[in-house]
């Protein structure tokens, strides 16, 4: 299993990673979620070895491997152009790392013939990698750093020089393989749809810190901060003004919280369309609205000059129109607290 | 009227097309034609197919030994300079340090210097006269130089190096730097380290650069003349010191036109062979490439101080000493003694004329060759960039020729044909411009024809549309758009002219030699007095060749990065 503790890491004056701790249990594949320059890729280089932490310690297998070199931690790196080394075919390429193990000919054949057979490649085997397309590229440099057996696997954007109808379908059968295989994953990506299909847990990382660790499920569900949240595309996002005992403030009205809060997510999913004299009832002016199959969705103006989004089923009628005024109402367990990102 | 206007029209476009066959026109007198001199003069000498000059090279040991130590030396003079070129080129693309880009401009420096002035400064710093041997003996009261590297394989091999580092460092830094470094990260990951990096991925990675540097500095080398001429003594000759030789001590001008062919058709070989290379050299800038730091660990210091030490030992220390030995060649302190001597004409004087005349026609010959080598370049590269592409394809390779062909050739080529009808140039002054133009013309049109292609014909309609005549446009539009590309190809032009030492030997008519001819009649003299005015006139032409330098890289470089 693999543990970070208190990693810093900052290139000149820029700090970079600015205390991370990570554990990932075996078998576990963790996403790295977050925006360019978050650090998800610093921190990604520091596991590798690729990268020195100015601070903290890096654990695997109850080992501390930070002064560990790169070439004795036995780990796999797939890169986001994923690096296939131009002057080796596809075998040669696969072979690579079983090569600097000294295995066997015998052995490497064997093994290069497994893997390629694996990600589904077992025709290519004698192909110039100069003549991949690109989801075959992607195949290789998985099976590459598949055939040492690492004891771990990293990701770096594995899927992002791809087009998006690829992606979607890579995606669930890199995580098929994974797991099949059994490894251990850290798997780096700003997509969040790519996190929710590939991810036993997300970390959502911002300004070298980790803002929340957890299933997809909870992410998006309970986000917990406002970083967070906006990051996902949730924006029905209303400032706490006051809070006092349980009891937040907000220019929507006072709701109850459980927790510190900067602000409140009400969540979208748990906005529900009600009459406008029900109890709790928030009225607002249709701003736009989206018809997408099943669901509208909808832009409201509520007051305050606050923008929310929500969904009303498409067999809702009459359909809303914009300029109509209409009531939400929140569920209760779908109000959350959420908190800013600590500064600097 | 109408008829009037069709007339003109029709006598300028008569006139453009005679001015676009112009650069055709010089090519095939001033090139094909002694060409063709060459291959008459070798394959029939009396006018009736005769290949005993063939047969005898064959046959004859000594000119077996002269095609071997030709190929030997070059190969040697490659493998120590890539050898040498290829840490200085690790340094350059991964570390930062300070002053790098103005050190790897400087190191280009080399490439400009005539072979003259570069034998000089050798001369200058370990010649038995020079720097490093006189503090010796003066230090430890030595009877004799105790450096006894004149006339070895060692110097030749030295001062090869002297001039292709850079042109190796330049195209393997330039290749590297754009490589992808995730290739380098992927493979420690996958368990290589240490030297092990070098074998798996740095040098096959760099392949294509290193087989196309290698080849360059090999055809360089394989061409080598005024450092054998003048370093080498009468032991060693290339092939073409040997054309030399035959064709003006030995007057066997069947033999050197012999082996000029060889030369010709070895040439033509490599250059095929290096422009194919070259192709595949040409990176696309767009891929991330390599991010230079500071070296952090001692090794990485250690690497980085080790290489800077040695390029600047092995690239400037040469030249200060020729500064310093041509102010101090007597050994009776710093004087200008020397620089005055360049005016005068003593009797026992091996020159017919005081060097400083020598100056004065270099300069008038090296004007000459810019003015025609820029006009038919710029004729030229209009011919390569028309719309006619299949043309242009014929013709491209065509105009480049002249750089496939060694300058002791093209000398020989104009001594044999141009001094007899239906051509006899023997006593014209303009022999000497002609043949630095044929020289320079490749140059000049490499200059110009990227800036000329990278107008965009949409310019020159724009401004049509506004009202501007033909004439106008090429005034307003082409012409400034070209003028950096002009005044790169005219320094050009003019610094190989003031340098240009193998053709000027054949050519130059002994009462109006040029500054290289002159220096290296007076290293082959003996006396301090003669050794003092050759540092003092190289002193000078190195400074012109170094002036013009700067200038091109400067205008070369003004808006790019660091390379």
């Amino acid at each position: 299993m693999l543990a970070v503790r208190q990693v810093a890491v900052s290139f000149g004056k820029t700090a970079v990673l600015r205390g991370i701790d990570l554990q990932a249990v075996s078998g576990e594949i963790i996403c790295l979620l977050g925006p360019s320059g978050c650090g998800k890729t610093t921190l990604l280089r520091v596991i590798a070895g690729l990268e020195k932490p100015q601070q903290g310690e890096v654990w695997f297998d109850n080992q501390l491997i930070t002064n560990i070199p790169i070439h004795q931690r036995n780990f796999g790196l797939m890169f986001q152009d994923f690096a296939l080394f131009p002057h080796m075919n596809v075998a040669k390429n696969v072979a690579f790392g079983l090569k600097m193990q000294h295995v066997s000919p015998a052995e490497q054949q064997r093994r290069v013939h497994e893997v390629l057979e694996l990600v589904g490649l077992a025709e290519l085997e004698n192909r110039d990698v100069s003549r991949l397309s690109g989801g075959e590229r992607q195949r290789v440099a998985l099976a590459r750093s598949l055939a040492p057996n690492p004891r771990l696997l990293m990701l770096d954007e594995p899927l992002g020089s791809l087009d998006a109808a690829l992606r979607e379908r890579l995606v669930v059968e890199l995580r098929d393989i994974i797991k099949r295989v059994g490894l251990t994953a850290v798997y780096v990506t700003h997509d969040q749809h790519e996190a929710f299909a590939i991810a036993d847990r997300i970390a959502i990382m911002n300004a070298g810190l980790i803002e929340q660790i957890g299933t997809p499920e909870t992410i998006y569900r309970q986000p917990s901060s406002v970083f967070a949240t906006r990051f996902l595309g949730l924006n029905n996002i209303v400032p706490v003004l006051h809070q006092t005992d349980g009891k937040a403030q907000t220019a929507l009205g006072d709701f109850l919280v459980a927790g510190p809060a900067d602000a409140l997510l009400l969540h979208p999913d748990g906005l529900k369309r009600v009459e406008p004299d029900a109890p709790g009832a928030l009225a607002g002016t249709v701003e736009e609205c989206v018809f997408q199959g099943d669901s509208y969705r909808l832009q409201l103006r509520l007051q305050s000059d606050l923008i929310f989004t929500l969904k009303v089923p498409s067999h809702a009628t009459p359909s809303p129109r914009p300029g109509d005024t209409i009531a939400v109402c929140p569920q209760p367990n779908t109000i959350l607290p959420l908190v800013n990102t600590p500064q600097l | 009227m109408d008829g009037n206007r069709t007339a003109i029209n029709n006598l300028s476009l008569f006139l453009r097309r005679g001015l676009l066959l112009a650069p055709l026109a010089f090519l095939a007198v001033f090139f094909f034609y002694p060409l063709l001199a060459i291959f008459a003069v070798s394959l029939a000498p009396e006018g009736q197919l005769d290949l005993s000059s063939f047969a005898q090279i064959i046959t004859s040991a000594y000119y077996r030994d002269t095609l071997w130590f030709t190929l030997w030396q070059a190969v040697l003079s490659t493998l120590l300079t890539i050898l040498l070129a290829l840490p200085g080129a690790y340094i350059f693309v991964r570390y930062r340090f300070p002053a790098k880009s103005l050190l790897m401009a400087l190191a280009t420096l080399p490439f400009v210097l005539p072979t003259v002035v570069v034998s000089a400064a050798f001369s200058a710093l370990i010649g038995p006269n020079g720097l490093v041997n006189t503090g010796l003996m003066a230090f430890f009261g030595l009877e004799s130089p105790p450096i006894q590297l004149e006339r070895t394989l060692t110097i030749i091999l030295i001062v090869h190096v002297f001039y292709n580092y850079a042109v190796a460092l330049r195209m393997l830094t330039g290749f590297w730097a754009n490589q992808n470094p995730r290739m380098e990260e992927a493979a420690r990951v996958l368990g290589v380290h240490g030297w092990r990096l070098w074998w798996e991925i740095r040098l096959p990675m760099l392949r294509p650069a290193l087989l196309a540097s290698a080849a360059l500095v090999f055809i360089f080398t394989f061409t080598s003349f005024g450092v054998i001429l003048i370093l080498g003594g009468p032991h060693f000759a290339t092939l073409e010191v040997e054309i030399y030789r035959q064709a003006a001590n030995l007057f066997n001008l069947p033999m050197a036109a012999a082996l000029s062919l060889i030369q010709i058709g070895l040439m033509f070989g490599m250059m095929i062979f290096y422009t194919r290379l070259q192709r595949r050299v040409t990176v696309d800038a767009v891929s991330a490439g390599y991010v230079a730091r500071p070296p952090q660990t001692r090794q990485a210091k250690w690497l980085v101080d080790g290489n800077l030490a040695l390029m600047i030992l092995l690239l400037f220390a040469p030249l200060l000493a020729l500064m310093l030995r041509s102010l101090t060649a007597g050994g009776e302190g710093f004087t200008f003694r020397y620089y005055q001597m360049l005016g005068s004409n003593p009797r026992d004087s091996v020159l017919f004329v005081p060097p400083i005349v020598a100056i004065n026609n270099s300069l008038v010959f090296a004007l000459a060759t810019t003015v025609l080598a820029v006009l038919l370049g710029l004729i030229t590269a209009y011919l390569l960039s028309g719309r006619n592409r299949s043309l242009g394809a014929v013709l491209d390779p065509l105009f480049m020729l002249p750089l496939a062909t060694s300058a002791v050739t093209l000398g020989f080529g104009f001594i044999i044909a141009l001094d007899e009808p239906p051509l006899n140039l023997r006593a014209s002054p303009l022999l000497i411009p002609l043949a630095h133009t044929l020289v320079a013309l490749p140059f000049v049109v490499r200059s110009v024809l990227p800036a000329l292609r990278g107008i965009s014909p949409n310019l020159q309609e724009a401004a049509r549309v506004l009202g501007a005549s033909s004439g106008q446009v090429w005034r307003f539009i082409d012409l400034p758009l070209i003028s950096r590309g002009i005044i790169v190809g005219a320094t050009f032009a003019f610094t190989t002219s003031m340098g240009e030492f193998g053709a000027s030997l054949f050519i130059a008519r002994p009462d109006t030699p040029t500054i290289p001819v002159v220096i290296y009649r007076l290293l082959g003299q003996p006396g301090v007095t003669n050794y003092g005015q050759a540092l003092a006139m190289s002193t000078l032409l190195m400074l012109v060749s170094a002036l013009g330098f700067v200038l091109i890289e400067r205008i070369r470089t003004a808006g790019i990065g660091e390379f």
